[in-house]
């Protein structure tokens, strides 16, 4: 399914992005740092998985990445143009560099229109495609995601969840897409389904040379679909590198715990393993925590962690890095 | 003995605008004091409609809705009773939780009124009794400050926090039966695997039996005694967790085994079931899987029936005697 991606300059580069948002709680005006300094590199046709629990930045980066959201500070490179300031028709064309797939197609596909109609939308759009030549983009997209052409006239409504996904993988493909970006894109649908979509998203990969970002709270998803895993925590990134690196020998330990806490589907080893599961929950991004931000649930932690804020440091190759004091003692 | 909660070729249809549609067909399980049920299966197979009914919780009075067969709790038959009679079962003898703890949470009432509701209902305590066996109980869940937390409304508790206030309410009257229906599945892994420690310490203290209604076939391997899998209405295999990891005998549990992502896996090998579970209306003559089935043959146009194949093991597949199927090892 996967083979790694070819050494090349990056495709997009994020360096130091901030995004901030001002919000009111109990009557009270705060200011939650939702991401808080994040570099990442995706090298085209490369798949980079984006992992961490719920609040930790992982939607909120990639909907900065997408321009949905502002940078607060720091810079977001697409095929070395800066994309994180533009505006009007600049804005307008990026989006045939970068789309994006959300979780659940039935609230981002219009109910009222025909998914066929939903698919031409960006191509008469972008390239300006009108009658046969339109419906004939449209057919081919339809079959390159695996669905029948005929289909093209019915409603979201008359599909299943896996085939909705489909129609949205082809309507962001339709623009011919760098970079396509998958928020939790398989975790809505069944074991089978899921496996059916990630497969297409290989098959995609190597037909079309696209790269995806593909946000996920699933490691087991990660493990079949990515090239290199980004463990994000409280906004931050705190381990990068290839994916049987981080997952085989976690060197975080919060990527190690979020591992350990992965169910074993094997009843014999499930009994063996004594599970350490981290106590509590990720920490209020309105205020985080002075140090290392997994320092207040980490076993690990010793002063300095709660003190100083630790920096990258490689693991074995350049190409596999972490934040933690502690990571050559463990 | 009797089992705590036992189920018995229980069938539930629906008249919907396709005439009527059986949702389930003869489904039977049971499980026992202390013991974990896993019903393992896609979305559309039937797991929550079983449950529901079982709970008393589908309109069973409602013109639209026919139900048959037999559901006992302890000895009792569940299935005639009236909703006023349920209500007395409900929340004491058995009780439920839910995925998404804030659906299912009251948004306009504090934490603690809903976890005394049924202690007063049921055990008829005063508002004081309640409110200290409430903070008890969220003390015994493993929510921090229990005694500032009844005052909360959902809305200020993370995710983790509202299914342990639904487990804290679902246990109030210390029920025999817990019937947990995907309660782990909008959790993060780390809350998920803190929030599956709860409910088996919780099976171990109280010795309640659990019904786990789950999609993860790695939350059944971690956390249930029996597995019963279910496929477009009816349970297809039955069996120990062991049994059915080892030796699966039905060819839909073969193929959710195998497309089970699993970290460190060869990733060549990440299986598929084609296509997707039918629509009840359209629920195919004969073995409901044939369709979707490798191993189909012409017997399949028979509707297989639920058989014995080994101590403690059903399938329900035509073939399974002349099928050598996959299991993890």
């Amino acid at each position: 399914m996967k083979t790694s991606g070819p050494d090349l300059a990056p495709l997009l580069r994020v360096e130091g992005a901030q995004v901030h948002f001002r919000t009111t709680r109990f009557g009270r005006r705060r200011t939650v740092q939702a991401v808080r300094g994040v570099n990442l590199e995706i090298v085209s046709q490369e798949t980079v998985a984006l992992v961490g629990e719920s609040g930790s930045g992982k939607t909120t980066l990639a909907r900065a990445i997408m321009g949905l959201d502002p940078l607060h500070a720091g810079s977001i490179m697409l095929d070395q143009h800066r994309i994180d300031n533009l505006k009007g028709a600049a804005l307008r064309s990026l989006r045939s560099k970068l789309q994006m797939v959300f979780q659940d197609p039935y609230s981002s596909l219009n109910p009222s229109l025909s998914v066929g109609a939903s698919v031409a939308e960006p191509i008469r759009n972008f390239f300006g495609y009108s009658g046969k030549k339109l419906d004939g983009a449209v057919e081919e997209l339809f079959e390159r995601v695996g669905l029948l052409a005929e289909h093209r006239h019915r409603y979201p409504h008359e599909f299943s969840g896996g085939q909705r996904q489909r129609i949205a993988i082809a309507r962001a493909l339709a623009v011919q897409p760098q970079l396509v970006i998958c928020d939790e894109a398989v975790s809505a649908l069944d074991v089978s389904t899921q496996n059916q979509i990630l497969s297409l998203l290989g098959d995609l990969q190597r037909d079309l040379g696209v790269a995806f970002l593909f946000v996920t709270h699933d490691l087991s998803v990660v493990w079949h679909i990515a090239h290199k895993v980004a463990v994000m925590y409280l906004g931050e990134l705190v381990e990068f590198g290839p994916v049987d690196d981080v997952l085989l020998n976690p060197s975080h330990p919060y990527t190690q715990s979020l591992i350990a806490a992965v169910p074993v589907p094997d009843p014999q080893l499930a009994r063996q393993q004594h599970r350490a599961t981290i106590a509590g929950e990720v920490p209020d991004p309105a205020n985080p925590p002075s140090g290392c931000s997994f320092a207040s649930r980490c076993p690990h932690s010793i002063s300095r962690c709660s003190q100083e804020s630790p920096d990258w440091d490689f693991v074995q190759t350049p190409n596999w890095r972490v934040r933690c004091h502690l990571h050559n003692e463990l | 003995m009797n089992a705590a909660l036992e189920v018995a070729n229980l069938s539930v249809s629906f008249l919907t605008d396709k005439g009527w549609v059986q949702a389930t067909q003869d489904v039977s399980f049971s499980v026992d004091a202390g013991k974990i049920l896993g019903i393992v299966g896609e979305s559309g197979s039937g797991k929550t409609v079983s449950c529901l009914a079982a709970m008393g919780l589908l309109e069973r009075e409602s013109s639209r809705l026919a139900a048959g067969g037999s559901i006992r709790l302890g000895g009792h038959e569940l299935l005639g009773l009236s909703s006023r009679e349920f209500q007395k079962v409900r929340g004491d003898q058995i009780a439920m939780i839910f995925q998404e703890p804030m659906t299912s949470l009251n948004p306009a009432f504090t934490i603690g009124n809903q976890v005394a509701e049924g202690l007063r209902r049921h055990r008829g305590l005063t508002r004081k009794k309640a409110q200290q066996r409430t903070i008890e109980l969220l003390e015994m869940v493993g929510i921090s400050d229990p005694k500032a937390t009844v005052y909360y409304y959902p809305h200020a508790l993370s995710g983790g926090m509202r299914q342990r206030a639904m487990i804290a309410m679902a246990l109030a009257c210390e029920p025999q039966v817990l019937v947990a229906d995907e309660p782990t599945t909008a959790l993060d892994v780390t809350v998920q695997a803190q929030i599956l420690d709860l409910i088996r310490s919780m099976r171990d203290e109280l010795g309640i039996a659990v019904v786990l209604i789950t999609h993860d076939l790695g939350v059944i391997a971690e956390m249930c005694d029996e597995v019963a899998v279910m496929y477009a209405g009816q349970v297809v295999e039955q069996a120990s967790v062991d049994e059915l990891f080892e030796h699966p005998s039905h060819p839909y549990t073969e193929g959710l085994l195998a497309s089970m992502p699993r970290l460190g896996s060869n990733r060549q090998a990440l299986g598929v079931v084609p296509g997707r579970v039918p629509a009840p209306w359209a629920f195919p003559e004969g073995c409901r899987f044939a369709p979707r089935c490798p191993y189909r043959g012409e017997i399949c146009s028979n509707p297989p029936e639920l058989q014995p194949i080994a101590d403690g093991h059903t399938s329900a597949c035509n073939r399974v005697a002349e099928l050598h199927l996959e299991g993890i090892r």
